[in-house]
């Protein structure tokens, strides 16, 4: 059995149209291509931003607090 | 919280199912390993630190009640199934608590008018934390969905498809998101800049 989907994607003003036809057995792979299809429009489009704000955005990286890591061990050696 | 140098090397699953069979030790390994990416990703969507605690405290105890009941079923995908959870948690309590934050329906929203607000308040930072802080108020700033995106794939570190799925959207519609989100980003700054 033949799946096949159609994806359209806007790209400098020109509509992109992709089809992808797989057999039903490999659907993970069809999957698989989506997202690396996706990723890589998206590295197309705003990787070079993405980039240039990642350490901004990795310093607010926060972690809770050691009291809340506590109380959540007690309760799992409590379960 | 120093997990056995052993566990380091062992994936998600491996840890899971050690804990299923009685190995408290692999709880602290799976904490160890995601605890900055749920924690910040709960942090960013409800502002409060008390809150986030409280969260991630509650998504964690539903993760160990989950994993004891036997009904854990995600096939090694343990980071997105923690998230789904923390998320529906995040929703829980904006419902509680009755107060959308900041909702914005749209993907293509024109931020120069709430960048106005951020504008007014920005003396009261601390000047060392300024560039860090201005970053927080404008994801903060971004319409939810948008945010939620930029949240899940950068801080929690999932693909596409699993927030897709968690976000119960296509893959087309998650990207879409991501891409709206960093627009943003960079005409709040650019505006930044020029004032």
């Amino acid at each position: 059995m033949l799946n096949s989907c159609v994806y359209l994607y806007k790209h400098n003003s020109l509509m992109l149209m992709v089809t992808i036809s797989t057999s039903s057995i490999n659907v993970n792979h069809l999957q698989k291509s989506i997202e690396n299809l996706s990723a890589e429009l998206f590295e197309d489009f705003d990787a070079a931003f993405y980039e240039s704000v990642k350490t901004e955005l990795d310093a607010l990286v926060r972690n809770p607090q050691d009291e809340t890591i506590d109380r959540i061990l007690a309760y799992s050696r409590a379960k | 919280m120093n997990a056995p140098m052993k566990l380091q090397l062992d994936s998600d699953q491996d840890l899971v199912k050690l804990y299923l069979n009685g190995d408290e030790s692999v709880l602290e390994e799976l904490l160890r390993r995601h605890k900055s990416k749920i924690y910040t990703s709960i942090y960013l969507l409800v502002k409060d630190q008390q809150q986030a605690e409280d969260i991630f405290q509650d998504a964690f105890i539903r993760v160990i009640n989950t994993l004891r009941s036997g009904n854990y079923n995600e096939e090694g995908k343990f980071l997105p199934w923690v998230m789904r959870i923390a998320h529906n948690l995040v929703i829980d309590h904006f419902r509680r608590a009755k107060r959308a934050p900041a909702t914005i329906s749209s993907d293509d929203n024109d931020v120069f008018s709430m960048l106005q607000i951020h504008e007014e308040s920005a003396e009261d930072r601390i000047l060392r934390e300024q560039t860090y802080s201005d970053l927080r108020v404008m994801i903060q700033h971004l319409p939810d969905e948008q945010k939620e995106v930029l949240i899940m794939r950068h801080y929690a570190d999932l693909s596409f498809k699993e927030i897709a799925d968690l976000t119960e959207v296509s893959i087309n519609t998650a990207l879409g998101r991501m891409r709206y989100a960093l627009s943003n980003l960079r005409k709040m700054m650019k505006v930044k800049e020029v004032s």
